[in-house]
């Protein structure tokens, strides 16, 4: 899988990479052999997938022919990043026919957007001309393009205007999060370079042993021939100037940044490898804590639960053993005879002045009588007491029936 | 580091605590299912003996009496019917437990699932002479369990003991 890169700076700039390694690097002038070029390159190196980095000019004002990339409220405006269809056209026509399927583009100005925090202002240089991107709450609050011999000034103007304290020269910034190491370094003269590319193409190259601020490496199409060009003087100049300070401005040099983070990185891997040992036990041992705190939740959850199946089991058996023990004392009864003698019986002395409500013959008898309150139920007892035996006689209420009120007795018999 | 150690303490005391307390329960816990366990065994075999005794008895009860037989519930219904009698309402329960079932109609008795385990058999006669109907029930050698009769409604409810089955 070959990736290309291309940048359209004032001059293009085109990196090829394979398997993270760079396999090609070189600076296209924008002449009249331009595309032949660079139809040239892709089709010979067989490239799979081109991204594009476009520097759109951001207008208020509407074009024709144009491609719209990014919008952005800058104050009461809206700015619009416009591309010339033309030449965007050209370049997808070299695409299409090196048959590259995976193409994309992306604006500067949404790589500015993106790695510029709020409250920062970021200076961005290409050869005779400056971009001063500032951002706050809101988003981009300014874009400002000036000349070189008045970058200073321009820079403190928006810093005052916007109440921005951290400036960040873009031609040096790395943001390392979206950095991926490419793992060639290359011999530039009398330097090692290490060369990064972030995510976006956007390529820096770091000098290994931190004493030269290296701005561009220029390599053949072999990688052979190199050179290389320190840091660009304004641009330095104006990061370190006093005016800034003197605002209080407090100024972020990115050549400072990379250092550090460089040396960083070499020292985040030794103390990877040199993990302290007490720390690994530690962590042995919270790990073995933790799955025995489960274990012993599990244990707990078993117990309280689980466990509990024997005795439900047994809570089963006597349940079933109850009702099979009812069901043969049920069987091994005398079913009930005689019940028309009885209740006949019964209702031939029922005195007057009482009527039977209902009458329940199973084990023993019992007799609801229903008595007017010109009756008594003395007289039931007495006219019952001679055949039955009378086990017992409870009020239960009153009952009313055809207007007459009568209070309800439940009389228990057995016969004699 | 720090925050690991601290948490590490923090858990090792938290488990001995839950330990000192689960220990006992887990012991006694484990005590109790084992003899639930063996007591289990035992009413299993008690029931297996009690279950045969069962079986008998119902052979012996059904070939005795007039009863209601699971699979035969239709007919045992029907020849009340056919003698004249109106039944109001049919009910299975049990002997233990609150649980009872009221059957639609006998039409459809015997394919009532639910009154396959039934123990009791309750039926509701709605008569125009109580007397006939208990003449009637003392005639037939019925497995009654329980009658209720109310002489001013001219309704008697009688309870069958259900046999085994057919």
């Amino acid at each position: 899988m070959i990736e290309a890169f291309l940048d359209l700076d004032t001059s293009a700039k085109l990196m090829l990479t394979s398997r993270n390694n760079i396999i090609l690097f070189d600076t296209l002038e924008y002449d009249n052999q331009f595309l032949n070029k660079l139809y040239k390159i892709l089709s010979e190196m067989a490239v799979d997938s081109v991204l594009v980095v476009t520097h759109a000019i951001y207008d208020k004002k509407p074009y024709n022919n144009v491609y719209h990339t990014e919008t952005y409220q800058i104050g009461d405006s809206i700015y619009t990043g416009v591309l010339s269809q033309l030449d965007i056209n050209k370049l997808m026509c070299v695409f299409n026919a090196v048959k590259i399927s995976n193409i994309r583009f992306c604006d500067k100005m949404v790589m500015y957007d993106y790695f510029l925090k709020n409250g920062q202002c970021l200076v961005d240089s290409t050869s005779n001309t400056n971009i001063i991107v500032g951002k706050n709450d809101l988003g981009i609050s300014s874009v400002t393009y000036v000349k070189t011999n008045s970058l200073e000034q321009s820079l403190l103007q928006i810093c005052r205007k916007h109440a921005i304290y951290d400036t960040v020269n873009f031609n040096t910034f790395i943001d390392y999060d979206c950095v991926k190491w490419f793992e060639n370094f290359v011999k530039v003269q009398e330097l090692t370079v290490f060369v990064t590319l972030t995510v976006f193409g956007f390529f820096k190259f770091i000098n290994t042993d931190s004493r030269v601020d290296i701005n561009q490496v220029k390599f053949n199409s072999k990688l052979e021939t190199v050179s290389y060009s320190t840091h660009t003087e304004n641009t330095d100049k104006v990061l370190r100037g006093p005016a800034i300070q003197e605002n209080s401005a407090k100024v972020s040099k990115a050549p400072i940044k990379e250092k550090s983070k460089k040396a960083a990185i070499p020292i985040k891997i030794k103390s990877k490898s040199h993990r302290s040992i007490p720390s690994a036990l530690i962590n042995l041992a919270l790990i073995l804590s933790i799955f025995s705190l489960i274990l012993t939740f599990i244990a707990d959850y078993y117990f309280t639960n689980k466990a509990k199946y024997p005795e439900s089991l047994l809570n089963q058996n006597n349940s079933i053993i109850n009702h099979v023990t009812l069901r043969l004392d049920k069987l091994e009864e005398a079913p009930v005879q005689n019940s028309s003698v009885i209740v006949i019986d019964l209702m031939s002395k029922c005195p007057v002045d009482v009527n039977i409500g209902s009458i329940t013959i199973s084990d023993n008898i019992e007799v609801v009588y229903y008595v007017a309150e010109t009756g008594n139920i003395e007289t039931v007892k007495g006219a019952l007491s001679d055949f039955y035996k009378i086990n017992g006689i409870s009020e239960s209420g009153i009952v009313t029936l055809n207007e007459i009120i009568y209070t309800k007795y439940t009389v228990s018999l057995s016969t004699k | 580091m720090r925050i690991k150690t601290v948490l590490l303490i923090g858990v090792l005391i938290f488990i001995v605590a839950y330990g000192w307390r689960l220990y006992p329960e887990a012991y006694a816990s484990y005590q109790h299912n084992k003899d639930c366990e063996k007591a289990s065994a035992d009413s299993s075999t008690q029931l297996v003996e009690l279950q045969k005794d069962l079986d008998e008895a119902l052979v012996t009860y059904s070939e005795k009496y007039n009863c209601p037989r699971k699979g035969a519930y239709y007919d045992f219904c029907n020849q009340f019917t056919e003698s004249g009698f109106t039944i109001s309402k049919i009910t299975a329960k049990k002997l233990t437990g609150s649980t009872s079932t009221t059957i639609a109609s006998y039409d459809t008795i015997d394919d009532t699932h639910s009154i396959t385990d039934a123990d009791l058999l309750e039926i509701i006669f709605i008569t125009e002479d109580n007397e006939i109907l208990l003449n009637y029930l003392n005639s037939g050698n019925f497995a009654i369990d329980k009658i209720v009769v109310y002489p001013t409604d001219n309704a008697v409810i009688v309870t069958f003991v259900v046999g085994g089955e057919i």
